[in-house]
């Protein structure tokens, strides 16, 4: 787990990576609840303003662009107060990776393989996880960069074969029920593709810069976002608003409308590849910035001693962090947004007034 | 025992007693210019007797002192007398280690001995019994040149010198092994091998202590990046012109003396995926085969794996008449899917293994068994099912597309762990086991050098010769990664 170097193309990789992150599988149903058959315009305007946060979040690294959030939190607000926002930063990272594992393991045991326990899931992926995360950020963003073809691949081919399903008349009517509920269903293609990029927050240092840098930043955040608006957007034409409202996984119901020349069906186990690519990254990364941050919390020589004790964790929160499904459904919808914005605004924008604050301060002594 | 002080025969006795008395040593005693004992030591087999005679023997009986210009010579210099004016084999040298005249005695050097000196001369005139350049057995090709490498690296090396007429074809020898003492040969294109590389390379070399290198392998072993994974990351060939063109994109070969197989290193996944004939074809149809060796790879990877997770987990993805006569076919077999595809997969690791090992004379018989055992009797007796034997066929002959045999070794050992995941898991096993493997495969390194470039890290420049070949005149630069010192390979034609 050496501090290796990324460059500014696998950040690109990366960043559309968690962009599209879970939320190819379940935006569309959260989005298509509230704004029914405008979830589409929801998804543009999501767009819009996530991009907004993610130049926020953007900006806020730039501040120190070669501190990590966990020593720039020390410069900032001093050793105990930056320590314990550190910690609560570190808890958001456990949490969403805990979290996301569920979310594969919840997918893969109510989708595909209604009969394998759940803990056989997890723990095939948390060592699969630290496999990664053992093998070092430089591996990790190659490996992203080797499978990115095929994400991309299987994603125009998903696109593309539900064509002939497409009828145009169940985007009717547009703006039918107002504004508002259009503006409600943006939430969630702000909240978990835009906001959760804050685990970059950790990464950004290791990049290693060039002109393009901000450009590609924002041009892979704005792409993962219209990526999503076009799953949106494809859901309510094939299967429209009101099944995609009540699917928990629309895009994987989706999958399992392909037909093609009457022998190439039912192939989205196949198509699950996307999603648990892009899901499994977006895990990799929060489990990667939990352990270094709490390495460089607490000034560890070596990470790798934390794999072990992380990797237990991992595996039981992931288990422990919900009953069931429903639970998680609920809980997800109505609380976690708040929770994300918590870390991915309000959090930065006091981190921001505290840094002017103190710059000016320290103009004044000068 | 001939003539000569005590002291002369004490000298001869130091070279018998070295070698256990062995009576291979042939000491041949004589006087020199009936006036001085001298006395030829060589290995029977070891030198060639004919050059011998006529080079070293002929001439120190004939000479005659009177008739060159010095009358009688002076001790000190009667050695280099006889190097510069008597002796006619090329290399020689005069020395008084004996310790490494026992040495440049076993590797086919003769040895004079002139009575009062305790300098001697070695004179190199070895000659030994060796195989032809034939037509390489393992990497054959269509179109291109037909000779491959043989056990002796002088003649490894000058096939490659043949090709590549550059005073840049630099050499350095070394010998490896305590007690084998192999010759290894560093060989590369100073002007364009990376300097990293290349003391990588040489210190990775110089760590190896062991007491013999028989085979190119154990040098391979010795200085791979990392020792435990199915993957080779040291590219080996018996051909000079892959070896040759190895050299021209600025990777370093290292012959061994004693063995066919020259390594090249760096060695990254995409070499194992090219064959030379790739450039001595028009490149589509290069970049087509090659691309089909990408997909041989993945159906001799995953093909056992995905028929197990497909029959078990995913019945659903199959059109239903095929899923209807699979379901028949396998009525009447007792085992999973997974027990069905093992012993069939192992089977046939067992009949390739004996194919390989056993007698010439006998491999009909285990062919005939091999076919009608697998072939017939297994699906009749109702113990597989015919499907699972075109499985296997496939993986087989699959894996064997590869050109490079070590490459199909991989995907042998590594198909088992796919086979079990699909079992357990599914597709979504097979998906995980998938991004392990891309983990490994990204987290190794040749020489410093990532394993997965020019795909990850992604460097377009390189694409030209990696899935695809795109045709000679565009092929305008060499590696990148492997090559920063000179990158142009020709000069652009307006």
């Amino acid at each position: 787990m050496n501090n290796g170097k990324i460059s500014v193309q696998q950040m690109a990789i990366l960043v559309l990576l968690v962009v599209i992150g879970d939320s190819i599988l379940i935006a569309p149903s959260l989005v298509a609840h509230f704004a029914k058959e405008d979830a589409w315009i929801s998804g543009l305007l999501g767009v819009v303003l996530g991009t907004l946060l993610a130049g926020l979040i953007y900006f806020l690294s730039r501040l120190h662009p070669h501190a990590t959030l966990v020593q720039f939190n020390r410069t900032l607000l001093g050793k105990w107060m930056g320590g314990i926002m550190s910690s609560l930063f570190l808890l958001y990272f456990l949490l969403n990776a805990a979290a996301m594992t569920r979310e594969i393991g919840d997918f893969i045991t109510t989708q595909i393989m209604p009969e394998t326990p759940l803990r056989a899931i997890h723990l095939l992926l948390v060592i699969l996880l630290m496999w990664a995360l053992y093998s070092g950020i430089e591996t990790i963003a190659r490996t992203a960069e080797l499978l990115f073809p095929w994400f991309v691949i299987f994603f125009v081919v998903l696109l593309i074969c539900l064509a002939p399903k497409i009828e145009i008349d169940r985007l009717l009517p547009i703006m039918g029920h107002g504004f508002m509920p259009i503006l409600q269903g943006s939430i969630y293609v702000i909240v978990f593709p835009y906001a959760e990029l804050t685990v970059f927050l950790m990464l950004f240092p290791l990049v290693t810069r060039n002109k393009h840098t901000n450009r590609d930043f924002i041009l892979a955040t704005a792409l993962g976002g219209i990526a999503i608006t076009a799953v949106i957007l494809i859901c309510i034409l094939v299967l429209g608003p009101y099944i995609t409202a009540h699917q928990t996984y629309p895009t994987y119901a989706l999958a399992k409308k392909i037909s093609i020349g009457g022998f190439l069906e039912r192939v989205e186990a196949f198509l699950a590849i996307i999603w648990i690519i892009s899901i499994f990254f977006k895990t990799i990364l929060y489990a990667y910035a939990f352990l270094t941050g709490f390495s460089q919390l607490f000034h560890l020589r070596n990470e790798r001693i934390l794999l072990m004790p992380s990797a237990f964790l991992f595996f039981g929160l992931a288990y422990a962090i919900s009953p069931n499904i429903i639970y998680y459904d609920y809980f997800l919808t109505n609380y976690w947004p708040l929770w994300d914005f918590t870390y991915a605004l309000v959090i930065p924008l006091v981190l921001m007034i505290v840094h002017l604050f103190r710059r000016k301060k320290r103009a004044h002594s000068v | 025992m001939g003539s000569g002080s005590a002291q002369h025969r004490n000298h001869i006795n130091l070279f018998r007693e070295a070698l256990g008395q062995s009576p291979d040593l042939i000491i041949r005693e004589m006087k020199i210019s009936n006036t001085v004992p001298a006395a030829i030591l060589y290995m029977d087999g070891l030198v060639d007797v004919q050059s011998l005679h006529d080079f070293v023997i002929k001439p120190l009986m004939s000479v005659k002192f009177k008739d060159l210009n010095v009358v009688l010579p002076s001790k000190q210099n009667l050695l280099e007398l006889l190097v510069e004016e008597v002796l006619g084999a090329g290399e020689m040298e005069i020395s008084g280690n004996s310790e490494e005249l026992i040495k440049h005695l076993l590797s086919g050097n003769a040895i004079l001995l002139l009575e009062e000196k305790r300098d001697c001369i070695r004179i190199k005139v070895a000659g030994l019994e060796e195989r032809n350049v034939t037509e390489p057995l393992t990497q054959s090709v269509v179109r291109g040149p037909m000779e491959a490498f043989t056990e002796n690296s002088q003649t490894n090396i000058a096939l490659i010198r043949r090709k590549i007429k550059d005073p840049n074809l630099w050499l350095e020898s070394s010998s490896i092994g305590n007690v084998t003492q192999t010759k290894v040969s560093i060989l590369y294109i100073s002007s364009i091998a990376s300097d990293k590389v290349l003391n990588e390379v040489r210190a990775r070399l110089k760590k190896i202590n062991i007491d013999g290198i028989l085979e190119s392998g154990y040098i391979e072993e010795f200085i791979q990046d990392k020792t435990y994974t199915p993957f080779p990351t040291v590219y080996n060939s018996e051909r000079p012109d892959t070896i040759a063109a190895g050299l021209l994109e600025g990777r370093v070969a290292i012959v061994v003396d004693g063995t066919p197989f020259v390594l090249l290193v760096p060695g990254l996944f995409i070499h194992f995926f090219q064959s030379s004939e790739d450039y001595a074809q028009r490149s589509d149809i290069s970049s087509l085969i090659r691309l089909m060796r990408y997909l041989a790879f993945c159906i001799a990877l995953f093909a056992p794996s995905l028929y197990i997770a497909i029959t078990t987990f995913h019945q659903e993805m199959l059109p239903t008449s095929l899923l209807i006569n699979l379901a028949s076919q396998r009525e009447g077999v007792p085992f999973p899917a997974f027990i069905e595809a093992l012993l069939m997969e192992v089977t046939y690791e067992i009949l390739r293994e004996a194919g390989v090992r056993m007698p010439r004379t006998v491999g009909q018989a285990v062919s005939i068994v091999g076919t009608l055992v697998i072939g017939q009797a297994a699906v009749q007796a109702g113990i597989i099912s015919a499907v699972m034997v075109i499985i296997v066929s496939i993986t087989a002959i699959s894996s064997y597309v590869m050109p490079s045999g070590s490459m199909s070794i991989s995907v042998r050992m590594l198909r088992f762990i796919f086979m079990g995941l699909a079992a357990s898991f599914g597709i979504f096993g097979i998906l995980i086991g998938i991004f392990g493997l891309i983990f490994h495969l990204c987290n190794l390194s040749s020489f410093g050098i990532p394993y997965m470039s020019p795909l990850a890290p992604f460097i377009a420049q390189d694409q030209k010769d990696t899935l695809f070949r795109l045709p000679w005149p565009r092929l305008l630069t060499r590696p990148l990664l492997v090559n920063k010192k000179n990158i142009k390979r020709q000069k652009q034609v307006k």
